[in-house]
């Protein structure tokens, strides 16, 4: 304060006032009751967002895991079949249902009889031997031309030993190729039998329009193994909306530190006669730090750290000022979920959808004064909270083993926003832009 | 007291209402805060300027209605502490035609007591800009006395 205060300004204003009126007292009690609703309506947006993310989060967990599951189980059966078929060459053809079955069951194996039957299964398989000639797949008990194995499926006991199964017409077939050269044509039911036979050296599918072949497709895929990937790219976007229309931030801070709630007003009521004339944004300029969590084969769920720029300016037709430039720099954390549904050795291509959690933090301001022929410049930490959503299609080209570069063309619409600024800054609506950057899988 | 405050830092009575009822709200919800220690009174002033200041945040980068005057040729006849010798509602017509940056410092500075480094910080301005502006305003309060000076003597002209 002035040891000298100048003049009697301060005594003549002293005691100077005059009486409300019953209009403002009005419009007081409604304003409390607004602002209330205020609170609750940041506190919905903040709710739903955490809600959001967190059935997304399931979402993905919930098909990984299945997928996962569904993976493990094939790849146990493959690594049982060869580990099992190391030409102990007993030439039984055990038939165990693969659902819930032990190490110790799965080792079981039924005797050939002396006609050349196998002893039940719970689930029904039959083995004949391709070539029409020979019998020499097994010392103890061969299986003969043509031969029927005799079998037993708890589910159908109308079946009668010796029925030729495969002739039900339902029991997809698969040919394997054994290591003693013989070929053999297994069917079964949709659960798929587990073999033990000697060494295994490829599946070749069926030709048979009702098998589902997908799971078996897995082993043509070398590369994208890895679970996790760390990227890094940058961006920039483009707004959609029209320039005629900009909608303004204003919410003032003033000297209020303990302003507790945070605010969106735009551009109607209080701001409609005196807000800018017009306004833009500048094209913001990202670097993205990612991280993902691959679940199965194509799906992956993607996080990181996003620092972005933005620039705002906002326009005015008389007096002061005639311009304010808001460059404003905010941190980003993306929650993605992506689905690669094109998977080559190389290419890739993916679409991903999620939300984008952005904090405004630093805001750097400058107003440009006709009257005073200056120009002011204003630099502060802000706070705030943007939520946007987030549509993404993606190429990823591979150039070595474990590293990507990609290409991700996105369009993300903000839905929520809200920043405490003493200076108006352009509300963002509906971008379109794209990042480029490398990703490594670990 | 609160509505006189708010009628300086405003450039008319509908935007000094504004500030003024943020002020209420603020005061309201703002209760149990205060500590008890000092004046009510030097607590509810403050809390009403900081919501002028506030308002002239909001305002600084938008349209004002305020009358510019071409500071270049600025040299009014009428002195200096003319100013102080105005009476209250006179005074006060002419802060409120001000621009706000003007009428902001000037209020800061004339009336509450405040030297210009708090001012600057206040504003978020250096404290070479707050001198500026406050002499500037002065210069402007002086060139609306001459205007007034002028029209009183043309009335007196044509009713002579």
């Amino acid at each position: 304060m002035q040891t000298n205060t100048p003049g009697s300004l301060k005594e003549k204003f002293g005691n100077f006032g005059a009486a409300p009126t019953e209009q403002l007292w009005n419009s007081i009690s409604s304003s409390l009751d607004q602002k209330e609703k205020k609170r609750r309506g940041i506190f919905w947006w903040w709710f739903s967002g955490i809600a959001a993310s967190g059935l997304l989060l399931f979402g993905i967990y919930y098909l990984g895991y299945q997928a996962g599951k569904s993976e493990k189980n094939i790849a146990e059966e493959n690594n049982y079949a060869v580990e099992k078929s190391d030409a102990n060459s007993t030439g039984s053809l055990p038939s165990n249902e693969m659902t819930g079955v032990t190490d110790d069951e799965a080792q079981y194996t039924p005797d050939v009889n002396s006609t050349g039957t196998l002893s039940s299964g719970e689930m029904p398989v039959e083995t004949h031997n391709e070539h029409q000639n020979k019998s020499n797949v097994s010392s103890t008990g061969s299986l003969s031309l043509s031969q029927r194995v005799e079998m037993t499926d708890p589910k159908e006991d109308d079946l009668e030993k010796g029925a030729d199964v495969s002739s039900s017409g339902s029991l997809p077939a698969i040919n394997i190729t054994v290591a003693n050269e013989h070929h053999l044509v297994l069917t079964s039911t949709e659960k798929m039998t587990r073999l033990e036979y000697p060494k295994i050296h490829k599946i070749t599918l069926p030709h048979d329009d009702n098998f589902d072949a997908s799971e078996f497709k897995h082993d043509e895929i070398s590369f994208g193994e890895s679970k996790w990937e760390i990227g890094f790219s940058v961006g920039t976007q483009m707004s959609l909306s029209p320039k005629e229309e900009p909608l303004y931030f204003n919410v003032g801070n003033g000297l209020n530190t303990d302003f507790s709630s945070l605010e969106t007003i735009q551009g109607t009521g209080l701001l409609s006669s005196q807000s800018p004339s017009s306004g833009t944004i500048s094209r913001p300029l990202s670097i993205d730090f990612s991280i993902a969590r691959t679940f199965g084969k194509r799906w992956s769920l993607q996080s990181g750290l996003g620092i972005n720029w933005t620039k705002s300016t906002t326009f005015y037709d008389y007096l002061t000022p005639s311009q304010v430039n808001a460059s404003f720099f905010s941190i980003s954390v993306p929650l993605v979920a992506e689905f690669d549904f094109v998977k080559r050795k190389r290419l890739e291509f993916s679409t991903g959808l999620g939300i984008v959690n952005e904090i405004p933090l630093y805001l750097r301001s400058s107003s440009l004064y006709p009257v005073l022929e200056s120009k002011t410049v204003s630099k502060s930490f802000i706070s705030g909270y943007m939520c946007s959503g987030l549509l993404n299609l993606g190429v990823n080209y591979r150039l070595t083993e474990k590293m990507k570069i990609g290409l991700h063309p996105n369009v993300r619409h903000y839905f929520f926003q809200s920043m405490k600024s003493d200076f108006p800054v352009v509300e963002k609506k509906t971008w379109f832009g794209a990042n480029i950057g490398l990703v490594w899988e670990i | 007291m609160m509505k006189g405050i708010c009628l300086r830092y405003a450039a008319n009575e509908m935007e000094a209402e504004d500030v003024l009822q943020e002020s209420f709200i603020k005061i309201f919800k703002s209760l149990d805060s205060w500590s008890g220690q000092g004046p009510l009174g030097a607590w509810v002033r403050r809390i009403t300027v900081n919501m002028a200041l506030e308002q002239y945040r909001k305002n600084k980068t938008q349209k004002s209605m305020a009358i510019v005057y071409d500071m270049k040729e600025a040299n009014p006849l009428t002195e200096d502490g003319a100013i102080e010798n105005l009476n209250m509602e006179d005074l006060l017509k002419k802060i409120q035609k001000l621009a706000p940056g003007f009428r902001t410092v000037f209020n800061l500075y004339a009336v509450e007591g405040y030297n210009h480094t708090e001012i600057g910080e206040m504003m978020g301005t250096s404290e070479g800009t707050s001198k500026s502006q406050y002499s500037r305003a002065r210069v402007l309060l002086r060139q609306m006395i001459d205007e007034d000076v002028l029209n009183e003597n043309k009335n007196l002209n044509y009713a002579n």
